[in-house]
């Protein structure tokens, strides 16, 4: 058990940065969930928190102890790989064991805490079998029962889900969770999967191109993030991001492209105050924020349909607004063919607004 | 562009594994029709099967009006466009693009005018002239349908062509190959084991299992209407929620004795149609509503999970010693332990006979 | 469906052209060692006769005289009737497998560590030196005969054990370098990681871990350094003509005087055959590429 300080991290390989002053402290038997695109520095930052990787600059403290020139091994980290990495000469019960036996467990105490991993990952009847007889979702937790079989400080995973058929993930999904509660251990976990960060961690930590970009609860990234990146990674449907300017005498925003002009809200005049170029704004809005119908009204934007996705609970509507596109989020019933026009309404007061230069959230 | 006809299908590997059993399937012309399951159910067979990289070991398949069983991958008139893009990796990409029309001996003014316009149709004309291995995967996978689509062949076999892309793009890719379709009328037979590519991009759906076809029909008929407790388990995230219960006059009843009041004419027809006493009752998460406090739902169960997912929230509820989904409006909060009722929405559930697998209601 | 008939009878005949080929082909590489094994269990009359009989028992009487010979003592030689002169072949077989074999173990233990190095750490200069050991076989060995014979003359290496094993390791190195190199780089280095984390150091992990993956490698590439060092005949011949010589300047010698003793000669040839047919027959199975016993299927 043990809480996780990484301060000024700074990894590069040879001219490449991959992580750039990343600085994040993750509480004792906290949840985190670090998730970002593929090339984000997510995994080289596990990496070095494990021991496996040397930063270049910065150092990773647990519990306050400056983990620099320590091993992997004293560490007493638990670490699950993307692809498992089982010993493939070994059988399951020897990979479970293994960790074991180089801390010179007993026999009797190694077969013990075998035995009680994997009937808690309901793998005990595979102890016999070699890892590549084994499906995708036995060997993921097979990996798991030998990172769970000491009491390491911290579990560090690096999506380890990925590979799974998406019905497992889902189960997984829970299953992780539940575990992490039973055990009260501090989990970092690392995804590339922003609905597994929804749903997992306690707190997310956003970041690209090896630089944090925001940390908060899952409230916090979603309702309010601090960037254009944020905004535009987390949640299943990307959300709307509509170039404008803001025109101080008509209190309203008017699209770059010249399609539309809306209102702007109080807060709105507000918050534009701080940026410096009232001309480069960025609107954003969520395609659940949007409202769709066929029949024109007076306040409302005009556009073309492009493609319906039909995703069984809900659809998501392509609109085709002047040269941008705008995704609407739908009842299932609802149904129009391509090239059909409609109208559609933002709500303004869910709606977030970007500097157009620096990307940071004004509002 | 022509249809697809898939007879009688039959494919038996060397070491006895039947990988495609019986499959009878049509895909219109213009069409596109998804592939969809597991790994292991027969997708990737039968695609290949169709394209003539596999020979199958009985049935006919029909592109356009003829039987292509004998004929060579090469003289399908049929393009493949493959999981891993398989680019020439030296050439150019115009080269990349050009290279099955200069197999078949087309002048240097027709390559170049097709060539272009492809091109142009998949925003591809800025990299002509650049070499695969500096583009981004969404920019290869478009080299790669060009490169399929430059033969106007009469139809595409498509081998999870989105499975490596991150998933922002794989969700932008979706798009484009959906409205590209659209567009150019082409006839498509697409694999994958993703539910929602299929849901979005097929026309119509056909589920595999084992080598035999479970359902085919519009992606919401599927999602709605499922026939099967396969498919209803396998199409739709999360996963329709499939509970054991048994027939008792006109309510359905759980192992712990909760009752699920139903219709007497619906009741009627699935003790009409049943082979056994027990039933699975499958429901989506989003079919059911919780209210707080126990009483006054069809069922009573307590929180297990919350799960904030951004624009509504998943929980999982324990009944039974089985969790059960639900997702409700981020707006509805719900606590963990909490004890809540799960008001089902009639018209919106299936009954499936436990041990035929298909559906009765 | 007389499609599938037709399709069936053109891949029958296909398979039987096929197995035609195929014995044809072994046919030609297989009967010369069928012919100089015949001819060791020749007497010497026998060898030369024309037609010539080449199944022992129905065509002519086998005789083990010839091993016998080669093995222990001989006729001196025609001017020397009478006298027996003892067989100098087992010290040269002795020799070729102290030499070959200790050139060998060695080459392929400091190979492989040094081709772990290369696949796991970050070198300055890697590319650099990886591409001056491959050099070194892309000369013409010829080309360093009398740079090398100067420098075992000024060491004092000529007509010793250590030179000529010395100078085989040296010409095994690259070879298994660049084969181990591109095996190690083919297992995850998340095995010898996960077994850091787990609790062991990076050399326990490597052992425990990835060195039993590497055996298979490590017995085939043993198998071509093997070959290469029995085999060799140019510098043995030249830096080790005496006490230290191994069998090919040996064969070659017996050559030379007058009257060849064909069928001792075959003879001795079969017993130098022997040990690397059986070594190769023993780690057959790993010299298939691709056979990855018990790895881990994705």
């Amino acid at each position: 058990m043990s809480s996780i300080t990484i301060k000024n991290l700074t990894k590069s390989f040879g001219d490449t940065i991959a992580v750039d002053e990343l600085s994040l402290h993750i509480e004792d038997r906290e949840f985190l969930v670090m998730v970002g695109p593929t090339g984000a520095g997510k995994t080289t930052t596990l990496r070095c928190v494990a021991g496996l990787e040397r930063p270049t600059n910065g150092a990773v403290l647990f519990d306050g102890e400056d983990m620099a020139g320590v091993s992997p091994a004293a560490r007493d980290v638990a670490f699950v790989f993307q692809d498992y990495a089982l010993y493939p000469r070994k059988m399951v019960s020897a990979n479970i064991a293994f960790p074991l036996e180089a801390r010179r467990y007993t026999k009797a105490q190694t077969e013990a805490e075998v035995v009680r991993v994997t009937r808690m990952l309901r793998i005990d009847g595979l102890l016999d079998r070699l890892p590549w007889q084994l499906s995708g979702g036995e060997q993921q937790r097979v990996a798991l029962a030998r990172a769970m079989v000491r009491t390491p400080r911290v579990f560090l995973m690096d999506e380890p889900l990925t590979n799974l058929d998406f019905q497992l993930r889902a189960q997984m999904r829970s299953e992780l969770k539940r575990i992490q509660r039973e055990l009260d251990v501090t989990f970092f976990y690392v995804t590339n999967d922003q609905l597994e960060a929804l749903s997992m961690g306690d707190r997310i930590a956003v970041l690209n191109k090896g630089r944090l970009q925001q940390v908060g609860t899952q409230d916090e990234v979603y309702e309010h993030p601090a960037n254009l990146f944020v905004a535009s990674f987390i949640g299943s449907t990307r959300m709307n991001f509509l170039k404008c300017a803001y025109n101080a005498d008509a209190g309203a925003l008017t699209s770059v492209m010249g399609a539309w002009s809306l209102p702007a809200t109080a807060e709105m005049r507000v918050r534009v105050q701080a940026t410096s170029d009232l001309g480069n704004l960025i609107l954003g809005i969520r395609p659940e924020d949007v409202q769709i119908s066929p029949e024109a009204g007076d306040d409302e934007l005009k556009g073309q349909v492009f493609v319906v996705e039909p995703l069984g609970d809900r659809n998501v509507v392509d609109v085709a607004v002047g040269p941008e596109m705008v995704k609407i989020k739908t009842p299932p019933a609802f149904l129009l063919d391509p090239g059909v026009q409609v109208s559609i309404r933002f709500s303004m007061s869910r709606a977030h607004l970007f500097d157009g230069v620096t990307h940071e959230a004004l509002m | 562009m022509s249809e697809i006809r898939i007879q009688d299908l039959t494919k038996v590997f060397p070491n006895g594994t039947v990988a495609v059993r019986n499959l009878h399937l049509d895909v219109a012309d213009g069409e596109l029709l998804v592939l969809l399951g597991p790994s292991g159910c027969g997708k990737t067979t039968t695609l290949r099967c169709v394209g003539g990289l596999e020979t199958q070991t009985s049935g006919d398949i029909w592109i356009g009006d003829r039987v292509v069983n004998d004929l060579g991958p090469g003289e399908r008139d049929i393009a493949f466009v493959f999981q891993f893009y398989a680019l020439y990796p030296h050439i150019r990409v115009y080269d990349n693009i050009a290279f099955p029309l200069r197999a078949t001996g087309v002048s240097r003014d027709e390559v170049d005018r097709r060539v272009s316009a492809v091109a142009e149709t998949l925003r591809i004309s800025h990299i002509l002239r650049e070499r695969p291995k500096r583009l981004s995967s969404g920019e290869q996978q478009r080299v790669a349908l060009g490169r399929a689509m430059i033969r106007r062949p009469q139809a595409f076999l498509m081998d999870e062509p989105l499975t490596n892309l991150d998933a922002a793009l794989r969700a932008d890719m979706r798009i484009e190959l959906k409205h590209l379709q659209n567009e150019l009328g082409t006839t498509m037979l697409y694999v994958t084991h993703d539910q929602t590519e299929a849901m979005t991009m097929g026309n119509r759906v056909a589920v595999l299992n084992l080598g035999v076809l479970e359902q085919v029909g519009v992606p919401l008929e599927i999602y709605d209407r499922p026939n099967t407790l396969f498919v209803a388990g396998f199409v739709g995230s999360p996963p329709m929620n499939l509970i054991a219960m048994q027939l008792a006059q006109d309510a359905l009843k759980s192992e712990d004795a909760q009752q699920v009041m139903l219709d007497t004419s619906v009741a009627d027809r699935i003790r009409a149609k049943q082979t056994g006493r027990e039933l699975v009752l499958g429901v989506r998460a989003e079919d059911i509503r919780l209210t707080s406090g126990g009483n006054g739902g069809d069922l009573r169960a307590e929180i297990a999970t919350r799960e904030p997912l951004g624009d509504q929230t998943l929980y999982s509820v324990m009944l039974n010693h089985q969790l059960i989904q639900v997702t409700t409006a981020s707006t509805e909060r719900f606590e963990v332990g909490e004890t809540v009722g799960l008001h089902l929405d009639r018209s919106r559930l299936r009954v499936f006979d436990a041990s035929t697998g298909t559906a009765l209601v | 469906m007389n499609r599938t008939r037709r399709r069936r009878a053109r891949s029958l005949i296909g398979r039987i052209l096929f197995w035609v080929a195929v014995a044809m082909i072994l046919l030609f590489f297989l009967f010369p060692l069928h012919w100089m094994v015949v001819t060791s269990f020749k007497r010497t009359a026998e060898v030369t006769l024309l037609p010539p009989t080449l199944i022992p028992w129905v065509q002519f009487n086998p005789t083990l005289k010839n091993y016998v010979e080669v093995l222990t003592k001989m006729p001196a030689g025609l001017l020397s009737a009478g006298t027996y002169k003892q067989s100098g072949f087992p010290q040269a077989l002795l020799n070729s497998i102290l030499i070959s074999g200790a050139a060998t173990v060695i080459a392929v233990l400091l190979g492989t560590v040094a081709a772990y190095a290369f696949s796991r750490f970050r070198i300055p200069g890697k590319g650099d030196l990886l591409f001056f050991i491959l050099s070194t076989r892309m000369l013409p060995p010829v080309v360093t005969l009398v740079p090398v014979f100067v420098m075992f003359i000024s060491f004092g290496w000529r007509n010793t054990f250590h030179g000529i094993t010395l100078l085989y390791v040296a010409a095994g190195l690259p070879f298994v370098v660049w084969m181990m190199k591109g095996f190690f780089d083919e297992i995850p280095r998340e095995y010898e990681e996960a077994a850091m984390i787990d609790g062991y150091s990076r050399l326990e992990a490597v052992w425990k871990i990835v060195i039993p993956e590497a055996i298979p490698a490590m017995l085939a590439t043993a198998v071509f350094v093997l070959i290469m060092a029995w085999n060799e005949f140019l510098f043995v011949q030249l830096l080790n003509p005496g006490k230290f010589t191994t069998v090919p300047p040996f064969l070659y010698a017996i050559i030379g005087y007058g009257r060849v003793e064909w069928g001792r000669m075959a003879a001795t040839s079969v017993i130098f055959l022997a040990p690397i047919v059986l070594f190769t027959w023993l780690v057959r199975k790993h010299l298939l590429r691709g056979v990855t016993f018990g790895a881990v299927r994705r």
